[in-house]
């Protein structure tokens, strides 16, 4: 069997598929990089007929970034840089910014992948090009879950500036909401916002606001900042407006020694195998901001045995939701008496989990394992 | 922030009451924001359990649901009241078990609290958590020994009650006083009935915490006559820096504690040392470093 991997070489993602890959003693991983098929799509031609590709994130390359910016349409509805500048973007760790046209310019280059694989029936891809698109929309992705009856934090709506999140909130009777970027990843951009009937306002969040030279810019950070300035909140999101963002439901997070916490549950199959505890004593539980794993077992402790079932199929049924995915990165909320789990998203990426194990395999030995049976 | 509900009270592992109540364990009630059933309906179903007689522990958490609002906040207290015959050996009440994600501390609306140490003669042990509309009224019990205010913002009325309160079998007073944007309007002399032993003259543990004049505070600590009986100071979560602690340091009364507690400090990293030589354990753990707009206490949203 041979697996194909489109990603970038130098990043972990990659080598953790390459070592698993090995270990299974199949032929060696063939890695297109990112970089490569950005440069010549044609390179697709040369993939094998055979076998399985897994399509992998483009992240935490900068040169890959700006190609795909530069691969986007111009258009109006979007804050827009063109191609030749964008190729020219000088590297500013952590802005947020043209989150819109990157995921505009990702989807065309899934296209250009697509339309390749139709000369080659042989070739299978782990997840759907479909798929991908799908969980990079988080809008979209909110209302399959919704239309599926998997619970999930009830999407408000889009929000064009700071004057209409409080309209929503007024209409939806609502008054605390995470505002997400429609396209973001990673914890990137999020915003948890409420406020209270004496009219205080709260922002918590890894987003800086820094104003350099006359001008206001969003910088993603590992610091989570508590905002309550009227008019910091309202630049913030009126900033971060300009790249397609919307509101939900902030349903509170149980708590156990050690912080508040939520699950990071990975399918394969569209079965739950890995799962990690994502603590934070902030309401922002993505672990590269300095959170931690929390104690799995002691939350299983203090679960009844339904309780957990009820986390497993939820997990099952959303990742049946999503044909032709079969590796799926979930998050899963427990509200403080930790019945009625909730999912926050699904991520197209999010395998991601070093060092966690399921039968002894890791996800990227599971996955291999599960594409060899799956194959018979 | 609060970003842990209870996990042990009076000993024992505490759970979200669902139903039934077994003796080995603490009961928490509280409703989430779609609860099909009311704060009410859980209290009452709890004193109903035949086992409520022997219950001797209590936590209250969120009883609003959604968001906290003033009309609401006497609910938890006249709950217990109308209910005390049914809790014949309650002896600890933790009222806001309320974290962050479900409430702002400095958000949570509270009440006059006072009725409950009325209708409970034999308790021992009292926490609340939130101090908007929060009072104790003429304060008078015989058996309280803890007593333990944790809040964002503590108004100066609320800290004056309670330098007047009778509490003569007090053990351990600790208030959070927390930011002067969500309530905190004293001063140093809010704080000095404290100091002295007379206030309460059993008392083992003073926590001063949460304070955003942390450094007055340990200067007014020279001769104060509370420390020839406490075994712990807790100056924890405040604004302690070198004022502070160079105050501290020179007050021999100090060396009588068993405990210092100034975790959450800006001292600076040579007087976390000094501070640490004393000849009593101290926790200096958690040291921040000052920021554009001056110190900040701890918990204060």
């Amino acid at each position: 069997m041979q697996l194909v991997l489109i990603g970038n070489p130098e990043n972990r993602r990659s080598q953790y598929l390459k070592e698993a890959v090995n270990q299974k003693l199949l032929p060696p991983l063939l890695i297109i990089s990112y970089q490569s098929l950005l440069e010549n799509p044609n390179i697709l031609h040369s993939l094998p007929s055979h076998g399985w590709l897994k399509i992998d994130s483009p992240g935490e390359n900068f040169k890959v970034y700006q190609k795909i910016l530069a691969l986007a349409p111009d258009e109006s509805k979007y804050n827009y840089v063109p191609a030749d500048e964008a190729l020219l973007l000088p590297y500013d760790e952590g802005r947020i910014y043209y989150s819109q046209q990157w995921y505009a310019g990702f989807k065309i280059l899934l296209h250009k992948i697509e339309l390749v694989l139709k000369d080659k029936p042989g070739l299978k891809l782990v997840n759907s090009i479909d798929s991908i698109s799908l969980f990079f929309d988080k809008i979209a992705s909110k209302h399959i879950l919704t239309k599926n009856s998997i619970a999930t934090p009830a999407f408000l709506n889009e929000i064009q500036h700071y004057d209409h999140l409080h309209q929503i909130l007024e209409q939806k009777n609502s008054h605390q909401v995470f505002i997400k970027l429609a396209h973001g990843s990673s914890g990137s951009g999020v915003l948890a916002y409420r406020k209270n009937k004496k009219g205080q306002e709260m922002l918590t969040t890894s987003v800086e606001l820094v104003n350099k030279g006359g001008s206001a810019k969003l910088y993603n950070s590992l610091k989570i900042r508590r905002y309550t300035d009227y008019n910091e909140i309202r630049t913030i999101i009126n900033i971060l407006a300009k790249e397609r963002i919307y509101a939900e439901q902030w349903i509170p997070k149980a708590s156990q020694s050690g912080g508040f916490f939520d699950l990071r549950c990975v399918t394969i199959g569209g079965e739950p195998t890995h799962m990690v505890m994502r603590q934070s004593r902030s309401p922002i539980t993505n672990l590269h901001l300095g959170n931690a794993r929390g104690d799995l077992s002691s939350l299983k402790k203090n679960m009844s045995d339904e309780q957990w079932k009820k986390i497993m199929a939820l997990a099952r049924k959303t990742a049946h939701t999503f044909n032709n995915t079969r590796l799926i990165g979930l998050d899963i909320l427990l509200p403080p008496k930790l019945d009625k789990p909730m999912i926050i998203e699904a991520n197209a990426f999010g395998d991601l989990l070093p060092r966690i194990l399921h039968g002894n395999e890791n996800t990227y030995e599971a996955t291999v394992s599960y594409l060899l049976q799956e194959k018979k | 922030m609060i970003s842990e509900n209870a996990s042990s009270f009076n000993n024992k592992p505490v759970v979200d009451f669902e139903g039934t109540i077994s003796p080995d364990k603490a009961y928490r009630i509280r409703i989430d924001y779609d609860s099909e059933v009311t704060f009410g309906s859980l209290i009452k179903q709890f004193c109903e359990d035949p086992n409520a007689q022997q219950v001797e522990e209590i936590i209250l958490g969120n009883w609003f649901g959604d968001v906290s609002e003033p009309e609401e906040s006497n609910f938890p207290v006249d709950a217990l009241v109308e209910n005390k015959d049914k809790l014949p050996n309650l002896k600890y009440i933790f009222l806001g078990d309320i974290t962050y994600e479900e409430c702002e501390i400095s958000w949570i609306e509270n009440a006059d609290v006072n009725p409950i140490f009325k209708a409970y003669p034999h308790l021992k042990y009292f926490k609340v958590r939130g101090g908007n509309g929060l009072s104790f009224g003429e304060l008078k019990h015989d058996a309280l020994e803890t007593l333990i205010v944790e809040t964002g913002g503590l108004g100066a009325d609320t800290i004056d009650e309670l330098a007047k309160a009778e509490l003569p079998n007090l053990k351990h007073f600790e208030i959070w006083t927390g930011d002067e944007n969500y309530g905190w309007n004293g001063n140093v002399n809010t704080f000095k009935p404290f100091l002295s032993q007379e206030k309460f003259p059993k008392l083992e543990y003073l926590g001063l915490c949460d304070c955003d004049i942390t450094d007055q505070i340990a200067v007014a600590l020279k001769d104060a006559s509370v420390l020839d009986i406490i075994s712990t100071l807790d100056l924890s979560r405040g604004t302690l820096g070198d004022e502070g602690a160079a105050a501290l340091l020179a007050n021999k009364k100090i060396e009588n504690l068993k405990f210092l507690n100034l975790r959450f400090h800006y001292m600076s990293s040579q007087m976390t040392e000094k501070i640490s030589a004393l000849p009593v354990e101290v926790n200096v753990g958690d040291q921040q470093e000052e920021e554009e707009y001056g110190r900040y206490v701890e918990v204060s949203e």
